[in-house]
């Protein structure tokens, strides 16, 4: 999930202005491989454990002394609306907790990168909720 | 299909076979003779070693409910009550031995609980030559 039109973005209830874009990727932290006696290719393989980290790019006006940092957990919810229009406005929030923060300086000015790692509720909840909000 | 006694025992998921150790025993000659002999190390061959085969693979099922019950049935195999009995361990690929035992049922690890539920196992067979009430 790629998310460039971020809006309403917030973390443990402080609000993270600027955003440029947040990304949602979902990465198999155990992939379970297994090969037969009939030949060379795979014939099973499964999932059983996924890591979903997100990715904040957020624009700073100005300096910073404090924010988030590694180790802080919370909901990370924003909205989103495909095109900027209200038609199709969707509503994400996910638990998560603060992996690393880094800064870069461009061309437009100070860049925040904010990486998370989504934690689920219990063990088979999908971390990240989507809720349409029109 | 592979079988053993004629049951799909591990036909819920992958699993290969592999033929264990092939050998004749030796034991050293002073424990069978008794000999002092301190010069010179010898030893007696006492027969082949009987036969042994391991299954390793992965049981598969829609639930924890459906992977123990393929784990319930492999152990079942593994009791002496009612009747720990030989059978034919086939491959479904045109090997089989006959007359050998289901020994050990051993997990890989815990239930994986991905799109399904699965958990890797290791199942040892073994020809068991000497005669047992």
């Amino acid at each position: 999930m790629l998310v460039l039109d971020a809006t309403k973005v917030s973390f443990a209830g402080s609000g993270l202005g600027g955003a440029r874009l947040i990304a949602v990727d979902r990465v198999a932290a155990t992939e379970l491989v297994s090969f037969s006696d009939d030949g060379p290719h795979v014939v099973f393989a499964d999932v059983p454990q996924q890591r979903v980290t997100l990715k904040l790019v957020r624009r700073l006006p100005t300096g910073t002394l404090d924010g988030p940092e590694p180790g802080d957990e919370g909901a990370l919810s924003f909205e989103t609306a495909v095109g900027r229009t209200d038609g199709s406005r969707s509503s994400v929030s996910a638990q998560a907790v603060v992996t690393k923060v880094q800064h870069g300086v461009t061309r437009e000015g100070v860049e925040q990168t904010i990486s998370f790692v989504a934690v689920s509720s219990a063990g088979a909840t999908d971390p990240v909720s989507v809720t349409a909000l029109s | 299909m592979s079988s053993f006694k004629g049951l799909d025992l591990f036909g819920s998921g992958p699993h290969r076979f592999r033929l264990g150790l092939r050998r004749q025993r030796l034991l050293p000659e002073f424990l069978v003779t008794g000999s002092d002999n301190r010069t010179q190390f010898k030893s007696l061959p006492i027969g082949n070693e009987e036969l042994s085969v391991e299954v390793t693979g992965r049981l598969v099922g829609a639930d924890d409910g459906a992977v123990w019950s393929l784990l319930d049935a492999i152990e079942a195999q593994t009791s002496l009550t009612p009747t720990w009995a030989p059978g034919v361990l086939d491959t479904g690929r045109g090997q089989s031995w006959g007359d050998i035992f289901l020994v050990e049922l051993e997990t890989a690890g815990p239930f994986d609980r991905g799109r399904v539920v699965s958990v890797g196992y290791r199942v040892y067979f073994q020809r068991v030559e000497g005669s047992f009430a």
